[in-house]
């Protein structure tokens, strides 16, 4: 029973650093191949009108040094490198807030489940050096910290959708492309649009229920994980980096399951 | 106390330097921000359009096709107040204020004709200028291109780009009368969806492009992505209502421009309007396409237009494809099917009308033959029966790029 639970948290860490580490390879390759927000609000003579060089230099430390640190992520001494991602990420999300021109407003939400993961690992570890196993108030703090960082996730892309964002109509025009027998007018997408964006806020407001619906977590994290590969769909081997950086939208929904599912057998008797 | 006086004295002379510098709202009835769109028909359509800062019971265009004679007479078709908003980063500093505008739908007119016209608000008349007409029959002639005019956040003087830019545009137009249009590739302002201060900005300086001898040149207006889906983009161009903003503008017998938008889906109808316009215009010499989000980018990521529109670029075989949005020059190799083939696809732009210019990324696509570099510039393109030439203009008047395609 003891080698279960450990095995369930040892799958929930590879997960979940896995998840963080790809997602910053993604973010990684994506701004040495186009550039980030950040270099954006750095640049921008709207903002700090830096120089170009200035700016690439800042962003290659920034990048770099993220990318290391969910590399040592991996690992649990290297644990606490982590909130240099954080950090990095919250960054990124202020400056996409400041320099984009597209409801902002939704970016923090759309970007929790990236911001938030570097915490949740983070954590774990340091829960995992003060006790060996996890006690009910660790494994409550994580799992509200996933609960909410996936919910916010699910809802800021559904809200997107409701608002019919172009490049998500585009990925379901790729995708409806690869069923020859569906035929659909463009209003007729619109509206699916809208109704995968009322479901993805329908999951994210259910999940914040206290509630354990192992199916619908696990649901959600299939989506996530359909919805990082439909950039691949779309853009095909090139974008990988987007898809990438997404993974991590299944990837946490998986880290929830398998967190209920020690905090089930666990019976916490490490408190 | 003396200290303290010099302090605010140097704190007052010193806030035209660093506080925003943008021109005054319009006052009164003068007509502001003339300006000629053109859409579908620029052999007898046009649309003049102006600004008033109050509202006026009758707006008028006098027009005619001789000058100093504007015998015929057209009220405006609409009118209305622009919406006001500020950008909520500029909310503090920007009082509200109102400004009309006024919008004439010519029709009926003679191709190839120069049209002298005044506009005119309860009596309160604007200048002459003149515009010409697009040719109806197979005849030389050119166009401006270019993207992202918007300020570049310094005073507006002449050390503002977009000013310099402007004044060499109307250098260019006077010294040659076969450049028909000026096709603008988006990205207008910088707060483009929410802030009409930046707007009549734009308006203002936009006046700059006009020749001494008041000619000025009809803009084929493409939506940027800091136009957003905001509504004074249809409020000044004449677009209202119009969620799609693409159209095909027929140049001449043998030369036509379709006008996409990135900002919205590039599938669906708008794929569908583009391969339908492509095919009905299959047997034209020259089939040129402008929008503003890149598919072979100079330096951000490659738009949803790669996926969308380069095939049907391909299938029906357009020579140049106008781009902005990367503030850069760029010009790539000919492309098919992701390759460099010679006859193939060639990506001109990335914009370069005032915003601050960045080195270009490493891309295969950009290495000579083609080309990419840091440098303000507007282009012009020439049309004749042999060929297409393409040169890009920089602001001290130098040709930066050149390249021919033969027919």
């Amino acid at each position: 029973m003891e080698s279960r639970e450990s095995n369930t948290l040892v799958c929930f860490r590879w997960v979940l650093s896995v998840s963080i580490f790809f997602c910053f390879l993604g973010y990684a390759v994506g701004t040495y191949r186009y550039d980030n927000a950040i270099f954006t609000f750095l640049w921008h003579e709207e903002y700090l009108d830096w120089s170009e060089d200035r700016a690439k230099w800042v962003i290659f430390l920034l990048v770099g040094s993220t990318l290391v640190s969910s590399f040592l992520g991996l690992f649990r001494n290297g644990g606490y490198f982590l909130i240099i991602c954080l950090m990095v990420f919250v960054l990124e999300a202020f400056c996409a807030k400041i320099t984009g021109n597209w409801y902002t407003v939704l970016i923090p939400a759309t970007s929790a489940t990236r911001i938030l993961s570097p915490l949740i690992l983070c954590l774990f570890y340091y829960f995992q050096v003060r006790t060996e196993g996890l006690n009910w108030i660790q494994c409550r703090i994580l799992g509200v910290l996933l609960r909410v960082s996936i919910a916010l996730t699910f809802i800021g892309h559904g809200i997107e959708c409701l608002l019919l964002k172009a490049v998500f109509v585009d990925y379901l025009y790729a995708v409806l492309a690869y069923l020859p027998f569906v035929s659909l007018s463009s209003d007729a997408v619109d509206m699916l649009m809208r109704v995968i964006g009322g479901l993805d806020i329908a999951c994210g407001v259910i999940l914040l229920f206290p509630y354990r619906m192992r199916k619908f977590v696990l649901w959600m994290a299939f989506w996530g994980i359909a919805t990082a590969f439909v950039r691949m769909v779309f853009g095909g081997w090139g974008n990988y980096p987007e898809c990438l950086l997404r993974l991590i939208h299944g990837g946490l929904p998986c880290c929830l399951y398998l967190l209920w599912n020690y905090s089930e057998k666990g019976k916490y008797e490490k408190i | 106390m003396k200290k303290y006086n010099l302090l605010v004295c140097c704190l007052l002379l010193s806030t035209p330097l660093f506080g925003f510098d943008s021109f005054a709202p319009p006052k009164g009835l003068d007509p502001v921000h003339v300006r000629v769109v053109w859409n579908e028909d620029p052999q007898h359509t046009a649309t003049i359009s102006w600004t008033t800062g109050n509202e006026a019971s009758v707006n008028q265009l006098n027009y005619g096709e001789k000058k100093s004679d504007l015998s015929r007479h057209q009220k405006a078709d609409l009118n209305g107040v622009f919406t006001f908003s500020a950008h909520k980063k500029r909310k503090g500093a920007i009082k509200p204020f109102e400004m009309y505008y006024h919008h004439v739908n010519l029709k009926g007119l003679s191709a190839n004709t120069v049209y002298y016209f005044q506009v005119k608000s309860d009596g309160h008349a604007s200048k002459e200028f003149y515009f010409r007409t697009a040719p109806e029959l197979d005849e030389d002639f050119k166009i401006l291109s270019g993207g992202d005019s918007r300020s570049d956040g310094d005073s507006l003087t002449g050390l503002n780009f977009s000013v310099q830019i402007n004044k060499k545009i109307a250098s260019i137009v006077e010294l040659d009368d076969t450049v028909l249009a000026f096709a603008h590739g988006g990205d207008f302002v910088f707060h483009g969806s929410d802030d009409l201060d930046e707007w009549n900005d734009w308006l203002f300086m936009f006046e700059d492009t006009y020749a001494s001898d008041g000619r000025i040149l009809p803009i084929i207006p493409t939506r940027g992505n800091h136009e957003a889906r905001g509504v004074i983009y249809g409020e000044v161009f004449n677009q209202i209502g119009d969620k799609n903003n693409y159209f095909v503008t027929y140049l001449s017998p043998q030369v036509s421009l379709i006008t996409l938008n990135s900002n919205i889906p590039t599938a669906g109808d708008q794929k569908i309007f583009l391969e339908e316009a492509l095919k009905a215009n299959q047997g034209k010499r020259w089939q040129l396409v402008q929008y503003h989000r890149p598919a072979y980018p100079a330096v951000k990521k490659p738009g949803a237009a790669l996926q969308n529109w380069v095939p049907l670029f391909e299938k029906y075989k357009v020579p140049l494809v106008m781009e902005s949005d990367g503030h850069a020059l760029k010009r790539t190799v000919p492309i098919v099917a992701g390759k460099h083939v010679e006859g193939g696809v060639v990506y001109v732009g990335e914009g370069g009308l005032g915003v601050k210019q960045r080195t270009s990324k490493d891309y295969w696509y950009l290495k000579p033959p083609g080309m990419s570099m840091a440098a303000h510039h507007v282009q012009v393109i020439s049309f004749s029966k042999s060929k297409l030439v393409y040169k890009a203009i920089g602001l001290d008047g130098k040709v930066l790029d050149e390249y021919v395609i033969q027919k």
